[in-house]
């Protein structure tokens, strides 16, 4: 009886400590991650084909994250698949597929010439910000 | 010698089959369970396999920045368990092992982009976090219900494959 009471405090203990460890990377996660910013802005993306062709989209959007600000680009259409946690990962742009399970590439996402460290969803914009969604086989270098 | 070579084949590529057949689900893997219960039977053995295991990682999804930290995770947390193992821990410690190693999978992950600058790694990092915590989470489930089974299971057929 001692030893299971004991046993049961060890183990008490420990998922007390797991507990405080997601709470302290929650605390990181929304304490660092970069803010959205308020109001118009004028956002770009060019969309990089596997030929290496490619087209300009703009849009002067009140988004605060990549996805809504490409919804508002004419031309432009996205989608994926999209899960509650992580929203949408980008499969098809403009009818063009990239899916790594089927085509062995995948469309990545960069600004400027930086790889985004966020998906479409939770990446925030600003003004004057240039992004590039590049169609990417696996083993290729990154563009 | 060669039965041991098999053997060390035949769970990499068990291994990597169980990475590929959960890709589907963000961080929800049976890689880290697999690696933890793969050191207690086979002990230092377990390097090699954990070798071939990322080489096999790198030949299907490419050998990027990422890769190099499956040259150190997966060892890191074999010497883990072999520490767990040497202090007689009990299957609940080693699913809180596996649920700890999942939080801090993207911090581990985040130092190969240190080359970056401690900025891009940071930025890494915290971009990952929800990742984390699910891993997290999942690792710590996974391992409280199959930690047992898959043991006993282990228990019975490793030792045979071995003598």
């Amino acid at each position: 009886m001692q030893t299971f009471k004991k046993n049961w405090k060890k183990k008490a203990a420990a998922l007390a400590g797991f507990c405080l460890a997601v709470l302290a990377l929650l605390f990181v996660y929304t304490s660092l991650r970069p803010g959205t910013s308020a109001g118009r802005k004028q956002v770009t993306v060019e969309v990089v084909y596997s030929d290496g062709s490619s087209e300009t989209y703009r849009a002067s959007t009140d988004a605060l994250y990549l996805e809504q600000a490409m919804a508002d680009m004419d031309g432009l259409t996205v989608e994926g698949s999209r899960t509650e946690a992580f929203g949408l990962m980008v499969l098809t742009v403009n009818g063009v597929t990239a899916d790594y399970e089927i085509d062995g590439a995948y469309w990545a996402i960069y600004l400027e010439d930086q790889p985004c460290s966020y998906g479409v969803s939770t990446q925030p914009v600003e003004d004057g910000q240039h992004y590039r969604l590049v169609y990417q086989p696996a083993d290729a270098p990154a563009a | 010698m060669s039965r041991h070579l098999a053997l060390g084949g035949i769970l990499a590529a068990l291994l990597f089959a169980a990475q590929a057949a959960l890709a589907f689900l963000p961080n929800i893997e049976l890689v880290s369970l697999l690696v933890i219960l793969y050191t207690l039977f086979l002990g230092k053995r377990v390097v090699p396999v954990l070798l071939v295991f990322a080489l096999l990682e790198g030949l299907l999804y490419g050998f990027g920045l990422w890769w190099v930290s499956y040259l150190y995770v997966w060892p890191l947390l074999a010497g883990l368990a072999a520490l767990f193992k040497r202090a007689g821990a009990s299957p609940f410690a080693y699913a809180m092992l596996s649920g700890g190693f999942g939080l801090s999978f993207g911090l581990l992950c985040a130092i190969p982009y240190l080359a970056g600058g401690p900025g891009a790694a940071l930025a890494w990092w915290i971009a990952g976090i929800p990742f984390d915590l699910v891993h997290g989470a999942g690792n710590l489930v996974l391992a409280l219900v199959l930690f047992a089974p898959l043991h006993r299971l282990f228990s019975s057929v490793l030792p045979r494959i071995q003598s």
